[in-house]
């Protein structure tokens, strides 16, 4: 019987149309390090996919057990060569193999289902929820959007972190660095940005996608339950590459979070990437240089280093209004080496962002969390998309913080100071302990702004430093509570009118009145 | 770094593409002799050899079929005259793992009708 059918089959096959496409290919001569060299391919292109038949001399029987695809990405065109870093398991290729040309730029296959998903960095699923629904290709690489495809960043992203949103607001649109030392909070801010957006309208709430590169795996994962555990993997995507992966996975995937991000922004919506972090994208680009000798140069990072992450972030952008509005917020991460900000990467990408937040060791050893320098720390694009009202609470604290900061040196001197320079210290250390804020605990901004506009108007007058968040607590209680109305208006209008100011001065009031235990010096 | 050999071989198949072989090689063995590397010279030779064979390799006519009594097929004919390979001069290889059909490259260009890529094309599609 079987034999009927195998010959059913041939002739089925004997029938098929043969004209099959004539491939450009080329041939592995050497591998090593995650890059192969190829002769052949004269017309091969820069970023270019090469498939390598890893079938080639197995049976039928092999070849369908190892369906898996083994790309390469074409890097070095040379005169009579090809370099191709290997994306994927370099033990398959043997000297000799054949390599075939796509003709197809690297891209990633984008859809909206890819949000709430876990995927490597060639946009395949690791998270072992089956394969993903894709409508699309992105180009991994593309050259960022021109001057008049933009409008300028004029609509806040909140992080949910009063000490940023008061002080350096991020506008969406906008590219504004992370940095800091080893175990300051850096991903910690990261990731309260993103658990915030859950509380913004559902038409308004940034898509959020997270870029790992090189982390370890535990850190992603508990990364992601945290996450979940927020409700924020509805609206989340993770690109997760780890440090056990070949370099030129560690590079591609910040392109892939600009990729997915910018086919989301062609839609018109709003997307906040984060990608944590650029140093450890540089090492791996260094690293990839280097085996494709590609000539070093200071601390022996490859010459377009700076090209490389300006064209990254330059792709972040607030789109005009013709081509749909939609956004790309960045937040690269950057970690320094003892608070240093003016090693090689740390100030490539300082110059390349639009401010930066500046996390201190120091800070956070004092119990000061998030550990934000306020002083260094800068936003240049974002306070005009600062919202009217936390605009109007936030002058004072920024002026009240400079003021503090200068008097700090002279605190141990307390009892020769006189009664205003006191005052003044007293007042800055309560704002210092206001701006305290826990992990995985970003408040709405409209909550933000009550807080700061209580502390500006003598919530806190007549309180110690040790009860300010005991007292910022119990207050957002009382409004909550008592006068929802302040919250509501605050939320829509987004504003502070006379007559509500009218209404928050007196809950001040009947708060301080109600909790006079508080209020003891 | 590339060693000294790796610069050797590298020069050498630089001149061969513009000088006569005699004048390269007498110049290659007066230069390593006054040197004191003409130890490496058989092995620059022979890595010089291999290279060019690994590119000829690649430009040659090859056809690659399951069984012999394939050669006369009307699918290696058709596939022959689509990349203007010559039969008579073409490499033959047998390959029973391709099941049928032919994989016929020549200059860098390839084209795969074999049975065995027609059924993983097949496979591929059902299942993905």
């Amino acid at each position: 019987m079987s034999t009927s059918i195998i010959d059913r089959i041939k002739k089925e096959i004997a029938g098929l149309d043969t004209s099959a496409v004539p491939s450009e290919v080329g041939q592995v001569t050497s591998v090593g390090d995650g890059v192969a060299e190829l002769i052949g391919l004269p017309k091969a292109e820069m970023m270019e996919m090469v498939v390598f038949a890893t079938t080639e001399g197995k049976s039928l029987e092999e070849s369908l057990s190892a369906t898996d695809v083994l790309y390469g990405l074409v890097l070095n065109l040379e005169e009579d060569s090809v370099k191709v870093v290997v994306l994927g398991d370099t033990a398959k290729i043997k000297e000799g193999m054949t390599v075939y040309r796509t003709g197809r730029l690297l891209s990633v296959a984008v859809g909206p289902d890819i949000v709430g998903r876990v995927v490597d960095a060639l946009g395949q699923p690791i998270d072992g929820k089956g394969a993903i629904k894709t409508d699309k290709n992105m180009p991994i690489e593309r050259v960022a959007y021109g001057v008049m495809d933009r409008s300028s960043v004029n609509e806040p992203i909140h992080t949910g972190i009063k000490a940023i949103d008061s002080m350096i607001p991020i506008g969406r649109g906008q590219r504004e660095l992370i940095i800091g030392d080893r175990g300051t909070g850096k991903t910690t801010i990261a990731i309260d940005t993103i658990i915030n957006q859950k509380y913004e309208p559902k038409e308004k709430r940034p898509i959020c996608i997270y870029v790992a590169i090189g982390q370890k795996r535990s850190k992603t994962a508990n990364l992601m339950a945290q996450l979940e555990a927020a409700g924020a993997m509805e609206y989340t995507t993770i690109i997760a590459t780890s440090a056990s992966e070949a370099s030129p996975m560690l590079f591609l995937a910040p392109f892939t979070g600009m990729a997915i991000g910018e086919y989301f922004m062609e839609q018109g919506k709003d997307v906040l990437v984060i990608l944590d972090d650029l140093s450890k994208h540089a090492v791996a680009y260094r690293q990839m240089s280097l085996l494709l000798r590609r000539p070093p140069g200071r601390e022996a990072y490859p010459g377009d280093i700076f090209y490389l992450h300006s064209r990254l972030l330059e792709r972040s952008a607030k789109l005009s209004k013709e081509l749909g509005s939609g956004s790309i917020t960045a937040l690269p991460i950057i970690e320094t080496q003892e608070g240093d900000v003016s090693a090689y990467i740390p100030t490539n990408v300082i110059s390349i962002t639009d401010g930066q937040i500046f996390l201190e060791g120091e800070l956070f050893n004092k119990g000061i969390r998030p550990a934000l320098n306020v002083g260094i720390s800068v936003s240049r694009v974002g306070s005009s998309a600062q919202t009217k009202a936390m605009k109007a609470v936030s002058g004072k604290i920024r002026l009240e913080l400079a003021q503090f900061r200068e008097l700090e040196a002279f605190m141990q001197f307390a009892s020769d100071l006189d009664e205003d320079t006191k005052k003044r210290i007293d007042s800055g250390r309560k704002y210092v302990e206001l701006l305290k804020q826990t992990q995985n605990n970003p408040m709405p901004f409209y909550k933000q702004v009550v807080s700061i506009y209580g502390a500006n108007n003598g919530l806190l007058d007549g309180a110690t430093p040790n009860n300010v968040q005991a007292i910022e607590s119990a207050y957002q209680d009382f409004i909550a509570r008592d006068r929802k109305e302040i919250l509501e208006t605050i939320e829509t209008t987004k504003a502070l009118s006379d007559e509500l100011q009218e209404k928050m001065k007196q809950s001040i009031a009947d708060f301080k009145e109600a909790n006079a235990v508080w209020y003891t010096v | 770094m590339p060693s000294m050999k790796d610069n050797y071989v590298e020069a050498t198949l630089v001149l061969l593409k513009d000088h006569p072989v005699d004048a390269v090689l007498a110049s290659l063995k007066k230069i390593m002799t006054g040197k004191g590397h003409e130890g490496l010279y058989g092995s620059v030779l022979k890595e010089v050899v291999t290279t060019l064979e690994q590119k000829d390799a690649v430009l040659a006519d090859k056809i690659n079929i399951a069984k012999a009594s394939d050669k006369d097929s009307v699918v290696v004919q058709k596939l022959c005259t689509e990349l203007g390979v010559t039969v008579s001069e073409a490499t033959i290889t047998i390959d029973e793992k391709l099941i049928g059909g032919a994989v016929v490259s020549k200059a860098g260009k390839r084209i795969d009708a074999s049975y065995k890529t027609f059924l993983l094309n097949l496979y591929q599609s059902i299942t993905k």
